[in-house]
């Protein structure tokens, strides 16, 4: 048959073809693969605040002064703290503490007002719940300024010779969330499209089809190529669908050159898809590329730098973190999305991402070869 | 209708296949034992030795002084640099977490103008660097004053100073390691709970050979019961590695009752399991049902429960939506037998919950366990 | 409360006491996914005594395993009443189901397990008394010759002993009533005769009653009863004698003369119009038909043979599908043979070998295929067929040996050789969620098929297998006999030199069987070269040659009556091919061992 002009490329776009019909004729796969990435973006658009907006706190008031109303005046009128229960003795305050019904108790002892007009240190005592140790020390300094306000001259902020300005880049305000809703366009994805491309040669294994599709004169290349271009074109509309929600719903101003963010998208797209794949081709049936690719998922969110800064990981992890392409893809989306970075200053990023790309490929491509 | 030694052979034969499955071991053991590892050394919320940059673009002895002063501090690693653009370069790359400068022009009323630049894009660690630096700069301002001299000593305050006296209760050094491994315990019950048992079922449907189970006198709840004990005894295994640890390895106190961590755990774990068995028999595809568990049962587990994100700053609905997870009432549950001990009204009304939660889904995996091929 | 009593005395009275099962009119609908409905049942009434043997036949989707799983509490009827013992029962009723066996067609073992804890787990799941199993699995190893493999993992057997294995797990706790849904499916003679005797010594020992669902028409003329069932009617119910009857007088043998194959005989045979159906029979063809001594019939040659029920068989579903079956079967054009000259052969290997670690898959096999030729590659279950086929096919590299197919070496450039074969595996391995013209469009374009030719080849094997009606549906939904037509469509679509067919007609009804067979006539004789498994021994007289393979070794190679002729060698009462097969096979073991 020497007169089928064979080209790659045509060969490339069969194997798509069937690979995307795979992942997208079944309804119940068509929505599990949109629904669970709107639903997820929004909930933790809105969730995932390190910003504490709402305090709950007890007051203990043993000293019933004016000075004392005026403190507490100022817990109240802050726009953090909501008081949950007024206490009468400070036996309460191991239950209050205890059955989370407040996350801090304001201790104000009887004397606090004679301390005052004495001029003396006036200690309020606050007693914190730090069972979640980030929320307690975010809660403290909460407090700790609403303290400090109600009692510095009204002279002035500082000491009069220096004025200090506060400034945050990229993000004034330091929302959690401008800094996660960017993240999760990476973040998100790799969630799927791991799964999609760890099951796409064990599942031709489990069911049979792998021997049909082997006795094709189509390459091995051609369809590696083709297993791997429906999983990244899944995780780049994936990717889109959360950059959708960061612009309309969350309305967080884009910084940088929407180009620039779909080449990182599709490099990192590639480095996972290869891990994926060699995953998969490493697999002897489903069950195994799920479990081993879910095993492999957890650490590489973890270790991402989404949840936790890398800076405050110990240094053998912060080594591990750059074998970790999720790490590149979350760190990618947030400096190009906020911070407007151009190519110059992401380059040191992408780099590793295609070096992994290309090794996850050329993995995928020897354990493929080594089956056949 | 249950004739042990039915049921019996039916466990069995499940631990068979987990123990001769070495993807399931893979997941079972090894990952909890990373999981440990990355939340116990690796992972931390708490802010020390940030990178600043402090920038001397005149070499003042001011600003020198102000560096020495921060070096003193173990949170800050200050590193002096002359060139601003350095600095800007540092921050955008995370080489630096914020930047001190001083500002050339002069203020007008004459005043020293202090710059703090932060990178927003962590906003959690900016945030507690910029309240950081602030004290820190003022608190050194108030010391150089008097020696500086600039202007008239600050006036006299009217009234005394009322300061804040913080006591943390139960992790007095607010080490995030004391919630974040008791999180752990939850991640790796709802993991070996939901995801492994959402494929068993799921598996014998597509390897055909519940057709010829169900056609043996076997009832249903031997077949849940034989599906549930492997899975429940690696839970186990899975839980007493994390508690010892906890308290070996991590130090993390343990202040409530073991046998109530134990009891509690156990009845979170069944209810994963029924919830992985449930939709592993409602959608019998073991892709389906893997990726349905990862946003039902893992994702709400990392994310919704408190674990890591507090719930009081989320919109209520989100509050109301968390209640619905087990996870959430096992975390507060956990934190709590771990860190302040047998609260008795919590521990009611969590352990309560779960319960609830457990018989719910295991009724449920129960009855869409159907005999019968229609 | 009336009602109880009269049930009561009506079981009094009637002989139903003696009855061990009894259904009657028992319907069953489905309902589709699109509103549809199907009637997988009709009215079927079944009595059996203890001690029976009762075969269910008909084509595919005829409503069998429906039946068998009703029966066995998997499923429940419609319409109609179920008893056993005497006790009605509809769906899921332990105590009937504690003394019913049910051996699914895909059988269940765990096989990741081994024979041992596949045995244990039955017998816990079965209530079997401890003490009585070591006799009770002693006997059944023994029976079905497996004592030596019980620590074997049952994933790891060959599909005879997997099929044994699963019969014996069925029959753990002796039932009184078991059911089978196609157990010699995929088994080849020799394990399907043991199957067959371990049935019937343990009915012979313990009186339990058997309803067996079976494609082989020769397994059925065994049973006591055969009851033929198409598309949810029973179309014929009674003893085999009696239904052969049908036939009577229609029953030909017609001989083959030297220069014609039997195969194009038959295939001209059935073009006629007084011919109901032809088959080859060791080296002759089997007709049956209506002979008119009128005029110069194609049959006044033949010789009246007695009728078998396959006979009736045929005659039954031809007339029930009348135009239907025509059109499929007139849809093959015949084209007249073009002259075999002596041609480079298409297929050659010499000494292939092929070793998984210490075990010798294939051991130094040596053949030649010519163009235009009909290859049948015989051999029991794990003879190493599958291993030699899936090395012509560059799936699997041989360990020594020169394999050429089509002129290329498929140890150098398999991507080459592939090119020119197509290839129907065994177990259904197209994409079961796309649609039956996706999957034609996905192979085309693998294949390399382009434009106007891509459309054309489509159109034409859509046009060749009828598939228009189909084209739609999923390719996992379709029934069994066309995901078959499917899949050979798929092989045969970018019209391949040589076309490799694994077991393609297990599990198939006679009628498809026909038409498989004639449509390979046809492609021989426009010169493709077919290679093909199969455990039907009687097809194997469609073939040119036969290679018959046991162990890995080849121990017969030649045209079916060379084999017949070497087979009388040994056994002179050999006359078909099945036993010619097991004569060769057994003298081959007997002197190994």
């Amino acid at each position: 048959m020497s007169f089928l002009k064979r080209s790659f490329f045509s060969d490339v776009l069969t194997v798509v073809h069937k690979e995307l019909l795979m992942i997208l004729k079944d309804k119940r796969s068509r929505i599990i693969l949109v629904m669970p990435i709107l639903v997820q973006t929004i909930l933790f658009g809105y969730v995932d605040t390190y910003n504490l907006n709402c305090v709950e706190y007890a007051l203990l008031d043993e000293d019933k002064s004016h000075s004392s109303r005026l403190l507490t005046a100022a817990f109240d009128g802050s726009s953090i703290f909501v008081r949950t229960a007024t206490l009468q003795n400070s036996t309460q305050i191991a239950d209050i503490l205890d059955e989370k019904k407040a996350l801090l108790v304001v201790h104000i002892a009887s004397g606090f007002e004679r301390l005052l007009v004495n001029k003396k240190r006036a200690p309020v005592q606050i007693l914190i719940d730090g069972r979640n140790s980030n929320v307690g020390s975010t809660a403290a300094a909460y407090a700790q300024e609403i303290i400090q306000n109600f009692s510095r001259s009204p002279a002035g902020k500082h000491t009069p010779w220096i004025s200090i300005e506060k400034r945050a880049w990229f993000n004034p305000n330091l929302e959690t969330r401008w800094g996660i809703v960017p993240a999760l366009t990476a973040l998100l994805a790799v969630i799927q499209v791991l799964s999609i491309a760890g099951q796409s040669i064990a599942r031709e294994k489990e069911q049979g089809t792998f021997d049909q599709l082997l006795v094709t004169p189509l390459s091995p290349g051609a369809i590696l190529l083709g297993k791997t271009l429906p999983p990244v074109l899944v995780g780049l509309v994936q990717s889109s669908l959360v950059l959708l929600a960061a612009l309309w719903i969350f309305q967080i101003p884009f910084a940088g050159s929407f180009f620039l963010l779909y080449l990182a998208l599709l490099i990192f797209n590639f480095a996972v898809v290869g891990i994926g794949l060699s995953v998969s081709a490493f697999s002897q049936n489903m069950q195994q590329a799920m479990l081993y690719n879910f095993s492999l998922l957890m650490p590489m969110i973890l270790l991402s730098g989404f949840a936790t800064p890398i800076s405050s990981m110990p240094w053998g992890f912060q080594i591990a973190t750059l074998a970790n392409p999720v790490r590149y893809g979350v760190e990618l989306a947030q400096r190009i999305y906020l911070e407007g970075a151009p190519f110059s200053q992401i380059f040191p990023l992408l780099w590793p991402l295609a070096l992994m790309a290309c090794l996850g490929f050329a993995c995928a491509a020897y354990l493929f070869k080594v089956k056949l | 209708m249950i004739t042990f030694p039915r049921m019996l052979a039916f466990i069995r034969k499940e631990f068979r296949q987990m123990l001769r499955d070495r993807s399931s071991l893979t997941l079972g053991l090894i990952l909890p034992m990373t999981l440990l590892l990355i939340f116990g050394f690796g992972l931390s919320l708490d802010v020390q030795d940030v990178p600043v940059d402090v920038v001397l673009e005149q070499n003042s002895p001011l600003t020198r002084d102000l560096f020495t002063k921060l070096a003193l501090s173990p949170y800050l690693s200050p590193n002096l640099t002359s060139s601003w653009h350095k600095a800007e370069n540092d921050l955008r790359q995370g080489k630096c977490q914020a930047i001190v400068r001083r500002s050339l022009k002069e203020h007008a009323d004459g005043r020293e103008h202090v710059q703090i630049i932060v990178n927003g894009r962590d906003s959690n660690t900016a945030r507690i660097m910029s309240s950081y630096l602030e004290s820190a700069i003022s608190s050194w301002a108030e010391q150089r004053a008097t020696t500086f001299s600039f202007q008239s000593s600050p006036p006299k305050p009217r009234l005394g100073k009322a300061e804040a006296e913080t006591r943390i209760w139960y992790n007095a050094a607010m080490e995030s390691r004391y919630f974040l491994v008791p999180g752990v315990v939850v991640l790796i019950m709802t993991l070996i709970g939901s995801l492994l048992t959402a494929l068993i079922v799921a598996r014998e449907w597509e390897r055909g050979t519940w057709e010829a189970l169900t056609a043996t006198p076997i009832a249903k709840h031997e077949i849940l019961a034989g599906k549930i004990v492997p899975y429940f005894c690696l839970g186990m295994v899975g839980l007493f590695l994390c508690l010892a640890a906890a308290s070996f390895v991590f130090d993390v106190p343990r202040r409530g009752s073991l046998i109530l961590i134990i009891l509690d755990s156990a009845i979170y774990l069944l209810g994963c399991l029924g919830l992985g068995l449930y939709i592993s028999a409602a959608t019998k595809s073991q892709f389906l049902a893997s990726q349905i568990v990862l946003v039902v049962s893992f994702m709400p587990t990392v994310m919704l429960s408190g674990f890591i994100f507090d719930l009081k700053s989320a919109p209520l609905i989100a509050q109301y939506l968390a209640c619905l997870f087990p996870a959430t009432w096992y975390v507060e549950l956990l934190q709590s037998l771990f860190l302040a001990g047998n609260v008795a009204g919590l521990v009611l009304r969590d352990t309560a919950m779960l319960g609830l939660f457990a018989f719910l889904l295991l009724f449920a995996a129960c009855a869409k366990m159907q005999k019968s091929l229609e | 409360m009336e009602q109880a009593a009269t049930t009561e005395q009506k079981r009094q009275k009637s002989p139903t006491m003696t009855l061990l099962f009894e259904a009657q009119k028992i319907g069953k609908t489905f309902t589709r996914k699109n509103g549809e409905t199907i009637e997988a049942l009709v009215d079927l009434s079944l009595k059996l005594k203890p001690g029976s043997l009762i075969a269910l036949v008909g084509p595919d989707a005829s409503g069998k395993t429906t039946f068998l799983r009703i029966v066995a509490g998997l499923l429940t009827p419609s319409s109609g009443s179920l008893h056993f013992d005497g006790q009605s029962y509809a769906g899921q009723c332990p105590k009937v189901l504690s003394q019913i066996g049910y051996m699914p067609q895909k059988f269940g073992l765990y096989e990741d397990l081994t024979v041992q804890e596949n045995l244990d787990l039955y017998a816990d799941l079965k209530n079997v008394p401890r003490a009585s199993r070591p006799k009770r699995y002693a006997r059944l190893l023994e029976l079905c010759a497996m004592t030596p493999f019980t620590q074997k993992l049952a994933g790891k057997l060959s599909g005879g002993m997997k099929q044994k294995l699963g019969l014996i797990c069925t029959l753990i706790a002796p039932p009184k009533l078991l059911l089978l849904d196609e157990p010699t499916v995929g088994v080849d003679p020799l394990s399907r005769r043991e199957l067959w005797e371990i049935i019937s010594e343990l009915q012979a020992e313990s009186k339990m009653s058997v309803l067996v669902s079976t494609s082989y028409l020769n397994e059925a003329e065994a049973c006591a009863e055969v009851l033929l069932l198409f598309e949810g009617h029973t179309l014929a119910q009674g003893p085999p004698l009696g239904l052969c009857q049908l036939a009577a007088g229609k029953s030909f043998l017609l001989p083959a003369n030297a220069p014609t194959c039997p195969r194009d005989l038959q295939a001209w045979l059935l073009d006629q119009p007084e011919v109901i159906d032809a088959v080859p029979q060791a080296g002759d063809v089997r007709v049956i038909g209506h002979r008119n001594e009128q005029n110069n019939s194609c049959l006044s040659a033949a010789k009246m043979v007695p009728p078998r029920l396959e006979d009736s068989f045929m005659l039954l579903l031809k007339q029930q599908m009348g135009n239907v079956a025509l059109a499929a079967q007139q849809a093959i054009a015949q084209v007249a043979t073009p002259p075999r000259s002596a041609q480079e052969p298409v297929i050659c290997t010499e000494h292939v070998s092929r070793h998984f670690g210490d075990f010798v898959a294939v051991n130094d096999v040596s053949f030649s295929v010519f163009p235009g030729e009909v290859f049948g590659l015989l051999g029991p279950n794990g003879a190493g067929k599958t291993t030699t086929f899936r090395m012509l096919c560059g799936l699997l590299a041989a360990t020594s040996g020169s394999l050429r197919v089509a002129g290329i070496d498929v140890r150098k450039t398999p991507a080459e050789a592939r090119r020119h074969i197509g290839y129907v595996a065994q177990k259904f391995s197209l994409y079961g969620p796309l649609s039956v013209l996706e999957n034609l469009e996905f192979f085309a374009g693998a294949y390399g098929l382009q434009g106007a030719r891509r459309r054309q080849r489509i159109a034409q094997v859509i046009d060749d297998f009828q598939l228009t009606d189909w084209l739609g549906i999923a390719a996992q939904e379709l029934p069994g006999g066309w995901q078959r037509s499917l899949a050979m469509a798929v092989g045969l679509l970018h019209e391949p030199e040589i076309l490799f067919l694994d077991e393609p007609t297990s599990g198939a009804d006679p009628l498809s069987r026909r038409i498989f067979w004639k449509r390979i006539a046809a492609l021989a004789s426009q010169g493709v070269t077919v290679v093909v498994t199969t455990h039907f021994m009687e097809e194997a007289e469609y073939c040119d040659h036969i290679l018959i393979q046991d162990g890995g070794i080849r121990l017969a190679f030649g045209s079916p009556a060379e084999i017949r002729a070497e087979a009388q060698k040994l056994n002179p009462d050999v006359t078909s091919m099945d036993d010619a097969f097991i004569a060769i096979v057994e003298k081959a073991r007997s002197q190994k061992s």
